[in-house]
């Protein structure tokens, strides 16, 4: 029963992301993701493997999505943490589905899990369609996607990576388990640096701010959105 | 307890440059640095490793971490020169610990796999860089997709052999094997897996420098065990054929592009490739026991990339900070700059397999070790080490232009990368012992 939750959250999180652009969409669907990650590690390698891997999706969110230290006084002047707790707070405000992307997505997801089934190496199903669609679905939002989508696409072959050095229960030594947790954690570094750089690049061009109405984006609160026009100029078709 | 320091030191190092202010970090970087060298040079030997030592040092690997080392070195001292970055020097501290971790473990294939992914993200900091001095936004971004594309290629290789060890599975040996060298050929850009490396080279030549340098060090010291773990993939005959002549091909291709190129970064790109592409093809059609050419030259390979790189970002102090290197940046360096000229000529010298250099001993190796099946390879290599002269000497011939403009000061710069021409001119003619080295 664990398999097919996992199976049908890791589907969520890469449709999310591939119909959606904003990084608050990309918050959701990394955390749909690790929860479907770590509930196939539950079922396969075990307790401790799972909270890992719910240690490491924890760390990325922080990273990723979490506003920057400052002193108390700054931040409780800066983010109003009782409308952050609201549930609207974090949902886009103006989330705009796009269709011709979630069509290529979609066609990606059914490709993967029709691979998984004619052709499955890790010998359980729920694995094999894990590892496909996540390696499918990064590859190609690391080809056709822009920044926050990108970042998605990234952390899916990374996290595609564990789930498949985990296959069959193999249980990892501890320092390739550690080592595993320094790439994800490192990668979403990386991915928040290249973030914060894109950020001063809308800024310095004076772009117009947050038009997408980003609320979790609270760095960006006093700069530009991340998902504003420049940023997305900048970031298309990275590779 | 070697292994060990040689991790604890940079990783020391990379944490301090996170606490202390900008202005005095950068001296205690390359002291970091030069106690990891004396450490790699005159700390006692470790025990083998095995499942009781998860971490040790060989003689390859310490050859291969000094070497690291000394790479890590110039990029420090090309940037405390040209603008005392904390991002560049935690970066390459934290890259160099890490490369450690992945030589140090190379008894686990999936170690240092992870080792080295997590190394060559890392150095995103550095390709990055401060505002101003970076690569731009777009050639970071590139670099990270194909870096994380690489890491995953080979984790999900691990996970196939791991999976064939367990219990046999048809079919999936052919995949591992593709994905192991796909996920090689991009960290050691070798064409047509290097479109990360001519944008860094180009924009951010210090952490160009750093990557390739850093990331052909601990492939060269880990390629023995992860390429003998995966045995298969030296013993197949028509993979040892397509590889061997597609690597010599594609480094005539690179070779090629290298002459169309005027940018010198970009130049400097395609000569690299071409040289990975040639230890490529060399590690495939070399029988299983004679390994150590294909190692020698992607040691040589990283040394002679990170000495020119590393003298392109030198020339960057004297321009503004987003300015890259252009040939007029080079007219008469011979004469302003003798001793940093001299280096840039050595390191091309050998990158492009000239007699007498580092370079040229891993190529005339490899050619001599080639086996019956792509004989056809020294001749390969003849015809790309002409053509990639060819393109040295289009790119870098202002060098010996005349000029009116006066002799600088010899700088700190100047005196490393001499040091490291030197090093790979001793390599050239006296190959003998460390070759032996690697043999053993």
């Amino acid at each position: 029963m664990v398999g097919p939750i996992a199976v049908a959250l890791v589907i969520v999180a890469v449709a999310l992301a591939g119909a959606t652009e904003s990084w608050s969409s990309a918050a959701w669907a990394l955390a749909f993701q690790y929860l479907g990650v770590a509930l196939l590690t539950l079922a396969t390698t075990g307790a401790s493997s799972a909270a890992l891997v719910v240690v490491v999706g924890c760390g990325v969110e922080g990273i990723l999505f979490a506003p920057p230290l400052r002193s108390r006084r700054a931040l409780a002047a800066s983010v109003d943490w009782r409308s952050r707790l609201r549930w609207t707070a974090w949902r886009p405000r103006t989330f705009r589905l796009r269709w011709f992307d979630a069509s290529v997505a979609a066609v990606a997801i059914v490709g993967a899990i029709d691979l998984a089934a004619a052709h499955p190496v890790f010998g359980s199903g729920p694995v094999d369609d894990v590892v496909d669609v996540l390696i499918f679905t990064g590859l190609l939002f690391c080809l056709v996607g822009r920044s926050a989508r990108t970042a998605c696409g990234l952390l899916f072959l990374a996290s595609a990576g564990g789930v498949a050095l985990q296959a069959n229960g193999e249980t990892l030594t501890r320092l390739e388990a550690f080592l595993l947790a320094v790439v994800a954690l490192s990668l979403a570094i990386a991915l928040a640096r290249l973030r914060a750089a894109e950020e001063r690049t809308v800024s310095r061009g004076s772009r117009p701010a947050a038009q997408d109405g980003d609320a979790l984006d609270v760095r960006s609160s006093d700069a530009t959105s991340t998902t504003s026009p420049g940023a997305r100029a900048d970031g298309e078709t990275a590779l | 307890m070697t292994a060990q320091l040689a991790i604890v030191l940079p990783l020391s190092g990379a944490l301090i440059c996170g606490i202390l202010p900008v202005g005095k970090i950068g001296r205690l970087a390359v002291v970091v640095v030069a106690a990891e060298e004396a450490v790699l040079l005159f700390g006692p030997g470790g025990p083998p490793a095995g499942p009781g030592t998860p971490l040790a040092l060989d003689a390859t690997g310490r050859i291969a971490l000094a070497v690291a080392g000394l790479i890590v070195l110039l990029a420090l001292v090309v940037d405390v020169e040209e603008l005392s970055t904390p991002t560049v020097q935690g970066s390459a501290l934290l890259a160099l610990a890490l490369v450690a971790v992945a030589v140090a473990a190379d008894s686990s294939p999936v170690a240092v796999t992870l080792a080295l992914t997590a190394a060559a993200i890392v150095l995103v900091g550095a390709v990055a860089g401060s505002p101003g001095l970076g690569a731009s936004l777009r050639t970071a971004q590139r670099y990270l997709i194909w870096i994380v594309l690489a890491g995953v290629a080979l984790i999900v290789s691990n996970a196939l052999d791991r999976l064939d060890a367990q219990a046999s599975v048809p079919g999936v040996l052919a995949p591992a094997a593709a994905l192991f060298v796909i996920g090689v050929a991009i960290f050691v850009a070798a064409l047509p897996f290097s479109l990360w490396l001519p944008g860094v080279c180009d924009e951010a030549p210090i952490a160009a420098a750093l990557a390739i340098g850093l990331l052909s060090c601990a492939t060269m010291a880990t390629l023995t065990e992860t390429a003998g773990a995966n045995s298969w993939l030296l013993i197949a005959t028509s993979l040892r054929l397509v590889l061997g002549t597609g690597g010599g091909l594609a480094a005539t291709v690179s070779a090629f592009i290298a002459l169309g190129e005027k940018r010198p970064g970009r130049t400097l790109a395609f000569l690299i490739s071409a040289g990975a592409d040639f230890s490529f093809a060399g590690l495939a059609s070399s029988p299983p026991e004679a390994q150590a050419a294909a190692i020698w030259l992607l040691g040589a390979q990283a040394v002679a990339a990170a000495l020119t790189l590393g003298c392109l970002a030198g020339l960057r102090s004297n321009l503004g900070a987003r300015e890259r290197v252009g040939a007029d940046h080079l007219n008469g360096l011979l004469w302003r700059r003798p001793l940093l000229a001299a280096a840039l000529v050595v390191g091309l010298l050998s990158l492009i397999g000239m007699p007498l250099t580092a370079g040229f001993v891993g190529r005339w190796e490899i050619s001599q070790v080639a086996t019956a099946d792509v004989n056809w390879l020294p001749l390969e290599v003849l015809v790309a080490s002409i053509i990639g002269g060819l393109a040295a000497l289009r790119a870098f011939g202002p060098i010996f232009e005349a000029t009116d403009e006066p002799a600088e000061a010899i700088r700190p710069l100047d005196v490393v990368a001499g040091v490291i021409a030197l090093a790979l001119l001793i390599g050239g003619l006296v190959p003998g012992p460390l070759l032996a080295a690697l043999q053993s």
